[in-house]
């Protein structure tokens, strides 16, 4: 049994090339090795409980070449500095790049600009055993982008492996607002994996927001490694539109005090969908601040899990660490499983968590309706409530009229700005 | 005492010592050490069993050496030798008693000094109690007046001899032989227990008590408890466990399995004080227990426990919704001092349409323990309209000690409602404020506030149980319960 399932990881990797970034030796170190070790996990593994690969296990992936697309027709904002990926290869980047904005893509990148970033998931050692693109961005001291950057990557053709792998630095003061987004073109049983590592050095401020609109056929793993110092402030805004099966491994270290991290989550999902969202935040040193803040609506079959785990290590007192997931249940085919954990190691801390789930209110539904409006209309209405506070954290008006636009076109859901 | 701190009370919580550590000089029927079928064949001839429980218990034993030890508790502890213990241990004379007169007055020194004099409570209560001291019940009160209401309260061995189509029926019913590794593990080597049964309608006119004490070194206590709960009838059942020091840990693997029929409702209350081990963390008691129970359509079923002891404790009493409209309750106390170390919770299973649960958990965790709740809510896809509620707060008392939260949330059904809560903080500085500027000293005001963080599970106890368990946590967290 053991055996064979060993097997199925090989054989998935069995197609896919080595990787093609210089990554340094500390995080190759032994990569290959447990890798070979490794199989999927099963649910068994508790990480993995509630999200089955075997049918991603059976899939053969090969890479082709794609033909040269508009990558237009995904932009999400106009007026930003962006960067395009098709599958692996870079074929868009502004030229207009601001002093103290810099960007290295792929072999520009050299061994010595990666910084460590490890983590044990086998999402995270494929992604280093096969990464063949990505960009590493570095934001001087002291300096403010003026506009937001955005990064596009563009999953296209059927059963295309894309693994790529970026990194992040934010130097002492530094502040920036950053834009990524997913999307698939006639992507069928395609796979991607994309790992962050983010550095937030003392007193900088980073937003990141992630729009996960990905084919109907695509599996999307996407891993964050975060490493927060002194007095640094971290928003991490994740909103998934689409996708067959995804899933978001979160990991924020705080080291350093007085430090302050936001993690936002939306997702809606109808058909067959499946979204997995794992966050870890692990408190090393006192004085710090989180926020979290997952919702979701599931609608059809579709399954959401949500894992939020908070460490608060010992010594790190004063803590104020709070969690919320809430959800809606649109049909009795849908699922949530939802697994809020606290692991506290210190006295001195103030720590909560919350988890609802339920189904639409009724009465706010019977409200609308008494006032003359269709019960589709009313529906949508109370799940469009229902996710405005965390669709609005997004802080990026241009960025939240473009969700707002994807929720109208593919679940007929109207918000409204509050600008 | 004006000055004093939490700091102080940590201190005197690190020294705080088990008051019920006394050994009882009573001679006992030991059978050798080891596990093996021999073992299982001999208790079970021993204690007069008939075939097919024998048979049972060899399934069991085959089960479990199939089975691994489970390693997924927020808990570390050396695994036990299960080939260095004693699986059966009796009190010498076995023999009935006639009458309370007749019972070796050692032994009810040992029930004084647990502050259940059982005259006593005989007299002044009224409440019945089976005491099982090391696996054998050697009194039973109260059976008479049991008896004429049809109630048949009495020690398990004495129910596979007198009512085997009850036991037969209902016994692995909720918890199945291959459940987990420790039931599997009881149901091979469980010596006695308690069993009642409450036929239809009737509404148990008393408290039910059950007293377990491990008194003998080196056994384990393995018991069964099987309360089964006829068509509309109501029982309230109380178990209380404590064990003398001891230097080696000690292990007690029971299975409490509850049967509430329709229109039915048990109440299942537990103070547990085992041994917790020294202020070093040496000894104390393994607990590691299996509780669960069914509710057939309109039943009820509620758990409430105080946890004190134990050195290691893994315990999730739970509630099967099998029914429609029934309700499952979870009420916890759970303090843990020095190297204690607790997973407890529960878990909700939701199988029947409006069916509904409650979970009240308070963790208190001192000194240099670790404390951890794990709470399963589960709403199948046809349990329409099922309602949950949960809350889990804890309390940290001092800065080397941990508490933990590990809630699973699993739904399946649109019309279901499902809230969870949990908080984790020390006592705030504010209140200690609040109470101190109106004139009551700090120790008194953190009584107080400890006091009212259990109010809502404490209250849930019945009267004779809850002066002792808010005894117990005056014993266990000295000098905070004013």
């Amino acid at each position: 049994m053991e055996q064979s399932t060993k097997a199925s990881l090989q054989s998935f990797r069995s197609n896919l090339s080595a990787a093609k970034l210089a990554l340094p030796s500390v995080l190759i170190a032994n990569n290959e090795g447990d890798l070979s070790l490794m199989d999927f996990p099963t649910s068994r593994h508790e990480a993995w409980k509630y999200t089955r690969l075997s049918r991603l296990a059976k899939i053969q992936l090969e890479s082709t070449i794609a033909a040269p697309i508009d990558w237009e027709d995904f932009n999400m904002v106009k007026d930003a500095y962006t960067f395009v990926f098709q599958n692996t290869t870079c074929i868009y980047i502004s030229n207009d790049l601001p002093d103290g904005l810099s960007i290295k893509i792929g072999d520009e990148i050299a061994t010595t600009d990666w910084l460590s970033s490890i983590n044990e998931s086998h999402v995270a050692k494929l992604n280093v055993a096969h990464a063949q693109n990505g960009c590493l961005i570095n934001i001087a001291k002291g300096i403010q982008v003026d506009k937001p950057i955005q990064i596009i990557y563009i999953t296209d053709g059927p059963k295309q492996p894309n693994f790529w792998r970026n990194q992040l630095n934010i130097e002492v003061g530094a502040k920036a607002n950053i834009h990524i987004g997913y999307f698939s073109k006639d992507a069928i049983d395609s796979y991607s994996n994309v790992h962050w590592s983010v550095f937030l050095k003392e007193n900088s401020h980073l937003i990141m927001t992630k729009i996960q609109n990905d084919g109907e056929a695509n599996f999307h793993f996407s891993t964050e490694n975060i490493s927060q110092l002194k007095d640094s402030n971290f928003t991490l805004n994740t909103v998934t539109l689409n996708g067959a099966f995804v899933r978001n491994d979160v990991l924020v270290h705080v080291e350093g005090e007085n430090c302050e991290t936001h993690l936002n989550g939306a997702y809606i999902m109808k058909e067959n969908q499946h979204v997995d969202n794992h966050t870890t935040v692990d408190h090393i040193f006192p004085n710090c601040n989180s926020y979290e803040l997952y919702k979701g609506v599931m609608d059809d079959k579709s399954t959401a899990v949500f894992n939020g785990k908070v460490f608060v290590r010992p010594n790190a007192q004063k803590i104020n660490a709070f969690q919320s997931n809430a959800n809606v249940l649109l049909s009795d085919d849908a699922t949530i499983n939802s697994k809020p954990e606290l692991e506290i190691y210190a006295d001195d801390v103030k720590c909560s968590h919350g988890s609802t789930t339920g189904q639409l209110d009724l009465e706010a539904v019977f409200y609308l309706r008494s006032r003359g409006i269709s019960e589709t209309e009313a529906r949508s209405m109370v799940v469009a409530a229902f996710m405005t506070d965390v669709l609005s954290k997004v802080a990026s008006n241009d960025l939240k009229s473009y969700i707002y636009q994807q929720l109208a076109a593919r679940f007929n859901l109207h918000l409204q700005g509050e600008d | 005492m004006a000055n004093y701190t939490e700091d102080e009370l940590a201190e005197e919580l690190k020294n705080q010592e088990y008051k019920f550590g006394f050994v009882s000089d009573i001679d006992t029927d030991t059978i050798p050490i080891g596990l093996n079928e021999d073992i299982v064949r001999l208790i079970s001839s021993k204690k007069e069993e008939p075939e097919w429980l024998l048979d049972y218990r060899l399934n069991a034993l085959e089960l479990w050496s199939t089975m691994n030890e489970p390693s997924w508790a927020h808990v570390k502890y050396k695994k036990p030798d299960f080939q260095a213990i004693a699986y059966y241990s009796a009190p010498k004379q076995t023999k009935k008693y006639e009458s309370w007169d007749d019972v070796d007055p050692e032994m009810k020194a040992t029930m004084t000094k647990l502050g259940i004099s059982m005259e006593e409570q005989q007299r002044l209560t009224g409440v019945a109690v089976d005491f099982v001291m090391d696996s054998v019940s050697v009194a039973t009160s109260f059976k008479e007046k049991l008896g004429e209401l049809g109630i048949i309260f009495c020690s398990f061995s004495e129910a596979v001899q007198n009512h085997p189509e009850l036991v037969k029926k209902y016994m692995g019913t909720v918890i199945p032989t291959q459940d987990n590794y420790y039931a599997a593990l009881n149901a091979a080597v469980f010596t006695d227990g308690s069993f009642c049964y409450i036929p239809k309608g009737v509404r148990c006119p008393m408290e039910l008590s059950t007293y377990f004490r491990i008194n003998a070194g080196g056994t384990g206590q393995f018991e069964r408890t099987l309360v089964i709960a006829d068509e509309g009838s109501y029982v309230s059942y109380l178990e209380g466990c404590t064990a003398p020091q001891r230097d080696e840990n000690q292990l007690h693997a029971a299975v409490v399995e509850l049967i509430a029929l329709e229109n039915a409702e048990i109440k299942y209350s537990t103070v547990q004080n085992w041994y917790p081990g020294d202020k070093n963390g040496l000894g104390g008691i393994f607990n590691f227990v299996t509780k669960r129970g069914i509710c057939e359509k309109n039943a009820k079923i509620s758990w409430t426990q105080v946890e004190t002891g134990s050195a290691v404790t893994w315990k999730y009493p739970s509630c099967i919704l099998k029914g429609d409209n029934s309700v499952g309750e979870f009420y916890s106390v759970a303090v843990t001092n020095n190297y204690q170390q607790a997973d407890t919770g529960t878990k909700m299973i939701h199988l029947g349409k409006n069916t509904t649960s409650t979970i009240i958990s308070k963790g208190i965790s001192a000194g240099k323990s670790q404390n951890s709740y794990r709470g399963l809510v589960q709403i199948h896809k046809n349990a329409h309209n099922a309602r949950n509620f949960s809350q889990c707060d804890s309390l940290l008392m001092s800065s080397e000690c941990g508490a933990h939260t590990f809630p699973y949330i699993e739904c399946k059904n649109s019309s279901a409602k499902i809230e969870h809560e949990a908080t984790t903080s020390k006592i705030g500085e504010d209140q200690l404020f609040y109470c101190k500027q109106r004139g009551i000293s700090e120790e008194k005001a953190i009584g107080l506030i400890v006091n009212g963080y259990c109010k809502e599970v404490l209250n849930q106890l019945p009267m004779e149980f809850a002066v002792e368990a808010q005894k117990l946590l005056t014993i266990s967290l000295e000098g905070s319960v004013g």
